[in-house]
């Protein structure tokens, strides 16, 4: 007996017995739906991630240099930096200090005590590219410059929030004070965010890392931004400037060198394990359909002794028999894949659009997008598990009325 | 030329706790072509065992069977099942035909099962199906037609297949008197057109319909002739006792 004509049987009889097909099914629909959808708001957050880190940028590295704690005067001297950046070209794409000098600026007498104030180098911008190594860009002006950084000349680069609060949108050339002392706004930068916020990332002000060391009155960078050249470079610059550091310091709780690929990686590894796990859980649901198949199949295999009888006593073979009762299954498991996927496909567009603006409202950060959409693979491999379930779990049944006994299934009423 | 159904010497014995039941008891006959031959019995004489094993559905305990010159007294089930398939048609006393499927595809089943083409089936079922009338009624579904239909359609099925033997397990036992001599009828004009005709019952009325009578009791065979001599259907013990099956 040939395949097409067991298909069409298998349809029959799910046609014959619509609520009973549907419940058998049920099992396989919950499981397959699940996992579509775990699968379509991981791959969203991952996405997500990805997107986020792309803006700032995969190869950046913190490397902090703390020293070996107060009664030292063993400091790294930025320029010791500067040269290990400067000797691998291939490897470092740029590198600046890193002084966060607290917050509050005033202007007009208006008091901004939210504005947080960092000191940087003229590195921090790259003319090439008109990017920060933030990722950001500049709306108007300039960014700091070299002569600004070794000569601490009194300018800013200020956030787009600061610019609209504090200089009603026309922030060039005008003056703010920082620690009593006031600075020329020589640039500003484009707004990170949608909706911007006091205190919030559009309300900052760049001035050159040696001032902003004197208002902390400290006299090390203990922070320094480093951006490799790519991804693949990351984990040797991370080397060489963990080199360098234990050679100066002596010391490994002296520093201390963070990699945003590092990070990455690690959240997406525990996203990995979180969504397994879910996974395994739906698995469970179609663990659970199979069994539901198995036992309908078993029932039904029970019900139709005389039919299958008749079939033999006309000629059908152990496997025709079984073949029948296979497809049978696997039609039933397959069917409620696809309802299962349609399902999941739904809901996870909905939860996703939802879940979604949930999240990117909290974020706030702009140019980022949230897309639960389930991935052909998983849509195919979820199709595949299910109608291997239906399979796997019909062997059973269609194994047991393929070994019944002519004589004893004619008989049977 | 080799009989067509070839029984030496056969016993069938079920273990039934500590004692064994005979079934069958050293039964020995053959069958040739185109013969009409009634297997009868009361309950319990082993007709049902000798129709079971003449039907490849049973294997001897000893003994040999042979059908069309093949020993088959001991092949396993699916090659059973391929001889079924080519040389037996049965015809069941409960028509035994499957409720969800058509006349027609219930007819067709031997063929799916022999590997026919889609089209060469659909044309011999049809042709099977005029044999016994009814081909006006191959898109029904069993259960809208009468029981005499319904065992006409069974034996349309049993005719689709061309086998070597119609082996009829009391045809008539869920009908009328009426259908059922219709029934009787038609097997027997299928014999007068050449087909080979072993029909099992318990009913010497009907058995007298065939033109020969093999007697069974208690698993031996104890007539063994022409239908119409008076000894066949005189039965020693209880006579007139009507047993079922």
């Amino acid at each position: 007996m040939n395949v097409s004509q067991s298909f069409k049987l298998a349809l029959k009889s799910l046609r014959t017995s619509k609520m009973r097909a549907f419940l058998t099914m049920l099992g396989i629909v919950i499981g397959v739906a699940a996992v579509i959808v775990i699968i379509s708001l991981g791959n969203g957050l991952t996405d997500m991630v990805e997107q986020q880190v792309e803006k700032v940028g995969i190869t950046q590295m913190y490397a902090y240099a703390w020293g070996r704690g107060d009664g030292t005067t063993l400091n790294l001297d930025p320029q010791q930096m500067y040269d290990l950046i400067e000797a691998h070209p291939d490897v470092f794409d740029g590198v600046t200090p890193w002084v966060g000098a607290g917050s509050g600026v005033r202007r007009d007498g208006a008091e901004f005590e939210k504005t947080k104030i960092y000191g940087v180098s003229e590195a921090m911008y790259r003319p090439e590219t008109g990017t920060t190594l933030d990722g950001n860009t500049l709306s108007r002006g300039r960014y700091l410059q070299y002569v600004d950084v070794a000569r601490r000349q009194k300018v800013c680069v200020i956030g787009a929030w600061l610019e609209q609060e504090a200089f009603r949108g026309d922030a060039l050339g005008k003056e703010l004070t920082i620690g009593g002392v006031p600075y020329t706004v020589v640039g500003v930068l484009a707004r990170e965010r949608e909706e911007m916020t006091e205190g919030g990332s559009d309300d900052v002000v760049y001035i050159p890392y040696e001032n902003a060391l004197e208002l902390t009155g400290s006299r090390n960078v203990t922070l320094y931004q480093v951006m490799a050249v790519s991804r693949d470079t990351v984990s040797q610059g991370k080397a060489l400037i963990a080199d360098m550091m234990q050679n100066f310091y002596q010391d490994k709780d002296a520093y201390y060198i963070e990699t945003m690929l590092e990070s990455v990686n690690m959240i997406n590894a525990m996203m990995g394990v979180a969504m397994a796990v879910l996974v395994a859980i739906a698995a469970i649901s179609l663990l659970v359909g199979g069994i539901g198949i198995m036992n309908i199949m078993l029932v039904s295999v029970t019900e139709r002794t005389r039919e299958i009888g008749i079939r033999k006593s006309l000629g059908a073979k152990r496997r025709d028999i079984r073949s029948q009762f296979l497809i049978e299954a696997g039609t039933t498991s397959a069917m409620g894949g696809l309802i299962g996927i349609l399902l999941g496909c739904l809901l996870a567009t909905g939860i996703g659009s939802v879940l979604g603006g949930m999240l990117l409202e909290q974020l706030g950060t702009s140019g980022i997008t949230f897309n639960a959409t389930p991935t052909l693979g998983a849509i195919l491999v979820s199709f595949g598990v299910s109608v291997g379930i239906g399979v796997l779990f019909g062997y059973l049944p269609a194994n047991k009325a393929a070994k019944l006994n002519p004589i004893d299934a004619l008989r049977y009423e | 030329m080799a009989h067509l159904i070839e029984l030496n010497n056969v016993y069938k014995i079920y273990p039934m706790g500590s004692e064994e039941v005979h079934a069958l008891d050293g039964v020995s006959f053959a069958i040739d072509r185109g013969e009409f031959v009634a297997i009868v019995g009361q309950s319990g004489s082993g007709k049902s065992t000798a129709m079971n094993i003449i039907g490849c559905l049973d294997v001897p305990t000893s003994g040999t069977y042979h059908l069309g010159g093949v020993d088959v007294s001991t092949m396993e089930d699916d090659r059973q099942a391929e001889i079924r398939n080519k040389m037996l048609g049965f015809v069941f006393q409960q028509y035994n035909l499957i409720p969800k499927l058509t006349v027609r595809e219930n007819v067709e089943l031997p063929l799916l099962y022999a590997g026919v083409s889609a089209e060469e089936r659909r044309q011999r079922a049809v042709q099977a199906l005029e044999r016994v009338g009814l081909a006006d009624k191959q898109k029904n579904l069993p259960n809208q037609l009468s029981g005499g239909q319904q065992q006409r359609v069974s034996i349309a099925r049993a005719l689709a297949g061309k086998p070597s033997v119609i082996l009829a397990d009391e045809p008539t036992g869920a009908l009328d008197s009426r259908t059922g001599r219709e029934v009787l009828d038609f097997l027997q004009k299928l014999n007068a057109e050449g087909d080979t005709v072993v029909l099992i019952t318990h009913d010497n009325s009907i058995a007298r319909k065939a033109k020969r009578i093999i007697r069974l009791q208690d698993g031996r065979v104890i007539y063994d002739g022409d239908a119409a001599d008076p000894r066949a259907v005189v039965r020693s013990g209880d006579e007139g006792e009507e047993a079922g099956t």
